[in-house]
């Protein structure tokens, strides 16, 4: 499991220090490995009901491979490096008075050049959204955010 | 044989000739690199069609590439030939939604029907930017609170090797 980042930290130290009970909202990061090996799906994905549907269900495994939670600041990017080398970054873009969020979020190539620009979602804690097909490994993976908070 | 997207994606439409068909089969059997990517280019391939109906672009497509059919030596499927078009202008990258999804209230709808609760409006996608690779946009059923939204990337990184 690997600790979030934040886009202005530059030491691990930093990171460390960084609580995320600080952030105006979180975001709940799951890494899946989805493949067609018959191993079936990681028990602790059971509450993850969309694995069973189409298109996810063509896919015969899913196991977890990372679980992680990013804080969510305006103006301030949390990043979190993916088994696959790229980047996934994260930011609060805004709370709306019904208590929605507005976030962004990017996937980054390891050389800096973005794989995924943008991305902006408005959601309400406990709401999931998930983006997939990004190549692993003989599979691909699926990464799975929930609004935490 | 190398089993690039553009002979993946004629296989998925049956647009493929018996003896690469053949080879699509066998690497299928022996490559689970080749079977995730046919799949991701199934989902990928089902969102352009559905938006190309949704949006009319398939029938404007369809009579520019039969005004260009003379002359071609094979024809591509439309699923192949809009991603085609939609890989070779990177930045021209539809968004590619479903109905009910986009700029849906994240608030809670009630039902209407049976015991009461309330269903939960997936959430919304705002803005997507797929940049050079193209991508989709849609839900799957979730939970009994709604459905989910999902964002697909098409990754050609996946090495399918050479068969």
């Amino acid at each position: 499991m690997q600790a979030p980042t934040s886009a202005r930290s530059s030491s691990s130290h930093f990171r460390a220090a960084e609580p995320v009970d600080r952030a105006a909202a979180e975001l709940e990061l799951l890494v899946l490995h989805a493949t067609h090996d018959k191993r079936g799906i990681d028990p602790r994905l059971r509450d993850l009901p969309e694995l069973t549907k189409p298109p996810f269900a063509s896919f015969a495994t899913y196991s977890l491979l990372e679980n992680v939670r990013l804080p969510l600041r305006r103006g301030e990017k949390a990043t979190h490096r993916l088994p696959n080398g790229r980047t996934l970054g994260a930011e609060l873009l805004g709370v709306e008075p019904n208590g929605a969020v507005r976030l962004s979020a990017s996937i980054s190539e390891p050389g800096g050049n973005a794989f995924l620009p943008l991305l902006e979602v408005r959601a309400k804690v406990g709401q999931r959204f998930i983006v997939a097909g990004q190549g692993y490994r003989r599979g691909i993976l699926v990464l799975v955010l929930t609004l935490a908070r | 044989m190398k089993l690039n997207d553009e002979t993946l994606m004629l296989f998925h439409d049956g647009e493929l000739d018996a003896e690469r068909a053949r080879a699509v089969r066998v690497g299928r059997l022996h490559h689970s690199e080749v079977t995730a990517r046919l799949e991701a280019l199934g989902v990928l391939g089902d969102a352009v069609r559905s938006w190309a109906e949704e949006t009319g672009v398939d029938a404007a497509f369809e009579r520019r590439r039969a005004a260009r059919r003379v002359g071609r030596r094979r024809a591509l499927g439309l699923g192949a030939t809009l991603l085609a078009a939609v890989l070779a202008v990177p930045g021209t990258v539809p968004t590619l939604r479903r109905a009910g999804v986009g700029n849906a209230p994240a608030d809670p709808v009630p039902s209407t029907r049976g015991e009461p609760r309330v269903r939960s409006s997936p959430v919304a996608v705002e803005a997507v930017d797929f940049g050079a690779h193209p991508g989709a946009v849609f839900e799957v059923e979730g939970d009994a609170m709604g459905e989910t939204t999902v964002v697909w990337l098409d990754d050609a990184s996946a090495d399918l090797g050479t068969l």
